[in-house]
């Protein structure tokens, strides 16, 4: 197929009739769109998918509502009508597809797609085809099921890296396309086809044993799996509609959740804060408490001084008290020994007979000691009156709560710093969730969690009765075997009929892995040149390709590179385009948006220098930064037909004009 | 952008796995059958290539009763 130009009318931000003619010259056959960001180069992307397909994609390759792909200031000036024109030419015949959508007449402000009539068109040579074959002659040359890879969203890119994990659902809906693309589906559905037959035939050939004496048990037998099977396949029918549903809404929800993602962490972080903000601000209190609690006792802190001066002349006092009565008390006891020495006239000490003079002596001594013992007055009350006094001063000069109302203070004051950024926190998170519906999105994501729940539960039963269902045809096949021992049941034509469905079955069953093989061998080997030709690491020896396409870079000793860089998973996935179109296809048209977003110089001249040769029209949607028109374009300047330029009239408003060259 | 391969890999794979299983059908018979789920595989109807196999199958049978 070649593309030969598009037009549109009030296409997404192109208000009014744009056109764009595309290449057609083989040598000439590279097209670049230059366009900023926001500019409209996906909405062109999206004009050629609606011109042949009657959808428009957005993020994550959701289906854009009608209502929002009509020019908005068109609308605001009261014209709700758009329409694309695609002309091409495909197998020697030339083809106009025009297509347009206008809102019902009844309509005020349309808000749905249903709101619109749609209306389509399509000319081969001249000559208009039937309105219910025209999605089959579309099909013919560009199924919707493989335009993602000649309508090539280059910001969908990272998507082929879930390719490479099992059991992923992006991975798996990349490698149904693949598979539609290389031809497996054809194999699929005569499988389907041949199953069918088999089944209608073992029903006929049921009710034809009825007829044959002594086949009843058989026949019992046959109709209780035939019923089962049914059922089976009605349960699966239902739940894998079920599971497609679960995953539709969930997928919804994924993309609700990751859009309020900062939304949801700033209502966490608010939450969090409000409970620090409450602990603070209990804490605060607690301390003030028993910092009151600590200041009843403060006084005593300001009379330390006095009381400790207080203290320590009564402790004088006091030693002098003691010191008198011992002293008295030793006097006390020398004078009972002089008067013991005295009475009996042997010294105490020596034991020895005192003699007079001696005991003169002595006489005077205890006279002596006598009238010292009455002049030591000792205050017996005195003396406990003080011991009472120092230990009620001793009471007063207990560690005092000085120490600790400081330790509160500190503490206040380190809070009340930290209780000034929690609010601050707190008012900037408030801010920032201020309008949105927390509640809604914390419902959302409990759904979504739910739904998980629900889509491994119902894949599960899926597996238990596909496994049922297995062993009942299995059963079936026994009969069927035996059977055709049996003469008068061999020769029954829903016999035969079986026979040969059975036959094509196992033919298309087994031709399905044969071919998945061939491909793989085919893909891994194209891709693994075209990554050659791209890559500038000279030391990658190719690609390995895994069961669902995926593509691992080996090294120069074949071992798998296990880190990738962005720009690396990009090449490998252009490979893979490209070898996927080698393999499958006929070479067609490739219409690339922004397909160089995270690659280097030298990946983007071997990516302009291979790719015109591997398509019979390359047609770039880029912006400046992608492909640099000052020297990126150098290398390739002999194959490009033209250039154009998406230029903004505002905000809402951009045209598009061809620059020369 | 056609799939009209010039070496159509579904088919050579087809015909392979019917020497793979020893199939008893005529390759023409095989080729025929390919030829209806070409013809209408981006076909959303299912009813209609059923419909043309059921209508092979019963020439083929037919054609053996002729023999």
């Amino acid at each position: 197929m070649k593309l030969l130009k598009l037009t549109a009318t009030n296409f997404m931000p192109y208000k009014g009739t744009m056109s764009l003619s595309f290449p057609t010259s083989p040598e000439q056959n590279v097209m670049l769109v230059y366009g900023d960001n926001m500019r409209g180069k996906t909405s062109l992307l999206n004009a050629l998918r609606w011109a042949f397909y009657g959808k428009a994609l957005g993020r994550h390759s959701r289906e854009l509502p009608l209502q929002d792909l009509i020019n908005k200031e068109a609308t605001l000036e009261g014209d709700w009508s758009m329409e694309t024109c695609i002309t091409f030419e495909d197998g020697g015949h030339s083809y106009e597809y025009r297509r347009r959508a206008t809102k019902h007449a009844l309509v005020s402000k349309p808000s749905r797609p249903e709101d619109f009539e749609i209306s389509r068109g399509l000319l081969r040579d001249g000559i208009a085809i039937n309105g219910y074959l025209i999605d089959a002659e579309i099909s013919r040359f560009a199924p919707e099921q493989t335009s993602r890879f000649f309508l090539f969203d280059g910001e969908l890119l990272q998507e082929y890296e879930s390719l490479l994990i099992d059991g992923n659902e992006q991975g798996r809906k990349i490698k149904e396309s693949i598979e539609q693309a290389l031809g497996v589906p054809t194999l699929i559905k005569g499988r389907e086809d041949a199953q069918t037959l088999l089944k209608s035939a073992q029903k006929q050939q049921t009710r034809d044993l009825e007829k044959i004496s002594g086949m009843e048990r058989q026949v019992d037998r046959q109709r209780v799996l035939q019923s089962e099977i049914e059922t089976f396949e009605r349960d699966i029918d239902d739940q894998e509609k079920q599971l497609k549903i679960t995953k539709a809404d969930r997928a919804l929800l994924d993309d609700f959740i990751e859009a309020t993602e900062q939304i949801h962490a700033a209502k966490v972080r608010l939450t969090a804060n409000q409970e620090n903000l409450f602990t603070n601000t209990q804490t605060q209190k607690d301390l003030e408490i028993q910092r009151l609690g600590l200041m009843r006792d403060a006084w005593k802190d300001f009379i330390r001084p006095q009381i400790t001066l207080k203290r320590d002349h009564l402790t004088e006092e006091n030693n002098k008290l003691a010191e008198a009565m011992i002293r008295k008390a030793n006097i006390a006891g020398q004078i009972e020994q002089l008067k013991k020495s005295l009475d009996s006239a042997i010294c105490h000490a020596c034991g020895q007979a005192l003699h007079q003079s001696q005991r003169e002596l002595a006489g005077a001594e205890l006279g002596r000691l006598e009238a010292m013992h009455l002049g030591i007055a000792v205050d017996e009350a005195a003396r406990n009156r003080i011991s009472a006094e120092i230990r009620d001063l001793d009471r007063l000069l207990k560690p005092g709560p000085t120490s600790q109302i400081k330790f509160c203070d500190k503490e206040i004051s380190k809070l009340k710093v930290e209780q000034t950024k929690l609010d601050n926190e707190i008012e900037r998170l408030h801010d920032q969730i201020k309008g949105q519906d927390t509640a809604e999105i914390a419902r959302k994501r409990a759904l979504r969690d739910g739904l998980i729940k629900i889509e491994g539960a119902t894949e599960q039963s899926i597996r238990a009765t596909k496994a049922k269902l297995d062993k009942n045809n299995k059963d079936l096949q026994m009969i069927a075997k035996a059977l055709q021992g049996i003469p008068t049941a061999r020769a029954a034509k829903s016999t035969q009929i079986m026979n040969v469905a059975g036959e094509l079955e196992r033919i298309y069953g087994r031709s399905i892995d044969r071919l998945r093989d061939d491909l793989k061998t085919r893909v891994e080997q194209f891709a693994s040149d075209a990554f050659k030709a791209l890559s500038t690491q000279a030391k990658y020896s190719g690609l390995r390709i895994n069961n669902n396409y995926g593509l691992a870079i080996l090294d120069e000793r074949g071992h798998e590179v296990t880190i990738r860089s962005a720009g690396a998973e990009q090449i490998v996935a252009l490979s893979l385009i490209d070898g996927l179109a080698r393999a499958g296809r006929a070479a067609g048209p490739i219409v690339m948006d922004t397909p160089f977003g995270r690659l280097d110089p030298g990946h983007r001249a071997n990516i302009l220098k291979y790719l015109p040769t591997t398509t019979n029209q390359l047609i770039l949607f880029v912006h400046e930064g992608e492909v640099a028109r000052s020297h990126d374009l150098s290398q390739i300047s002999s194959r490009i037909d033209s250039i154009y330029e998406i230029k903004e009239v505002s905000t809402r408003h951009s045209k598009i004009e061809k620059v020369r060259i | 952008m056609s799939t009209e391969n010039d070496q159509d890999l579904a088919l050579t794979a087809l015909l392979a796995a019917a020497t793979d299983v020893e199939a008893v059908l005529p390759v023409s018979f095989i080729k025929a059958s390919y030829a209806i789920q070409r013809r209408h595989q981006f076909n959303q109807d299912q009813t209609i290539s059923m419909h043309d196999l059921e209508k092979l199958v019963e020439d083929h049978l037919a054609q053996g009763e002729a023999k």
